[in-house]
């Protein structure tokens, strides 16, 4: 997958994007749940998505973001492909799946 | 002999077809020129040799292994810089910033030394958004002279820029050829181009003519016909 010899301030760069985009799309479920139960939703609903379509769709959404900020050239001609760093983005929203799943319990 | 080769490439675009037999060759220590008129197939064979578009048939070469299937990020990896002819750099990030994850990555120049190399030491830590063309493109140049590519493809690097900044990117074409860098350009900047040059590739009906030296180049017929024109050269 990533070649050992990395830019660690790159990848510390798409890991604090990722953490953020985590962040917001978590906090838009929360949201979307919370007017839903106020209408008076099923359980089913309420119990929001499975973790791992969160980390699909911040994988997706996180390539869609760095289309939108142009940056294909930048981090092709650092060596890393679209399947890197949408691995990146799926990292970093399962360790704050497991983070919320931990909390949760 | 050649680092880098795009052989006998075709491409189409729906039906289309730019290129039919295609070559494109980047030799150390060189720089290359491709001419060709808008819409030729340049930028696609550029692309193409970067890995960035796969083509409908040929191969890539990249020192002396075929790639039937060519990725950028791995061509990337073994040395190939794609300098495209815009939307190299974010806007996200400080030019600082971008050349220090090149200079991490690779470390085969210090930013210190590609900024002043490249005029750009009081730009570092501003974002790109707020350079003039010139400045963009000599931005662009210092991130290439961080990472000291073996190969770089730049696609149409003097469009857009004032003519006072072409000799500044010229001297910088010529100086990572003389560090042993194989360097292809393209561009429609004929003086500029062929003052550049130490070989001319003639892109043209889907396909190229090799037309040699600068000098070669000036004495080709059809090349002098049909893309200088008739006061050309």
């Amino acid at each position: 997958m990533i070649a050992l010899n990395l830019s660690w301030s790159a990848i510390r760069a798409l890991v604090t994007r990722a953490v953020v985009l985590w962040a917001l799309l978590r906090a838009l479920v929360t949201a979307v749940m919370l007017m839903a139960s106020a209408t008076g939703g099923s359980g089913d609903r309420l119990a929001g998505p499975r973790p791992f379509a969160v980390v699909v769709l911040c994988a997706v959404l996180g390539l869609v973001d760095l289309k939108r900020r142009r940056e294909a050239s930048l981090w092709a001609n650092l060596g890393l492909s679209r399947t890197h760093l949408a691995f990146l983005f799926a990292i970093a929203a399962t360790a704050g799946e497991l983070l919320l799943a931990t909390v949760r319990r | 002999m050649p680092i880098l080769v795009a052989d006998c490439v075709a491409k189409s675009f729906g039906s289309r077809r730019v290129l039919s037999a295609a070559t494109l060759r980047a030799e150390p220590g060189q720089v290359r020129v491709i001419f060709g008129r808008n819409g030729i197939g340049k930028s696609t064979l550029l692309k193409i040799a970067a890995g960035q578009m796969s083509p409908d048939s040929g191969v890539v070469h990249f020192r002396g292994k075929a790639h039937l299937e060519v990725h950028q990020a791995t061509l990337a990896r073994d040395g190939v810089f794609y300098l495209p002819d815009h939307e190299l750099l974010s806007e996200s990030f400080s030019l600082r910033r971008q050349m220090r994850f090149y200079e991490e990555r690779f470390r085969r120049r210090s930013v210190a030394d590609a900024a002043a190399m490249a005029n750009v030491s009081h730009l570092l830590d501003r974002r790109p958004r707020s350079f003039s063309g010139g400045e963009l493109r000599r931005a662009e140049l210092a991130l290439v002279l961080v990472r000291r590519p073996d190969c770089l493809l730049a696609d149409e690097p003097y469009r857009g820029i004032a003519p006072v900044d072409h000799d500044v990117l010229t001297r910088l074409f010529r100086r990572l050829a003389a560090d042993g860098c194989a360097v292809v350009v393209t561009g429609h900047e004929v003086p500029t181009l062929l003052e550049a040059a130490d070989h001319i590739t003639w892109c043209t009906a889907g396909t190229t003519y090799e037309l040699g030296t600068p000098e070669a180049a000036k004495r080709h017929l059809e090349f002098r016909r049909d893309y200088l024109g008739p006061h050309g050269g």
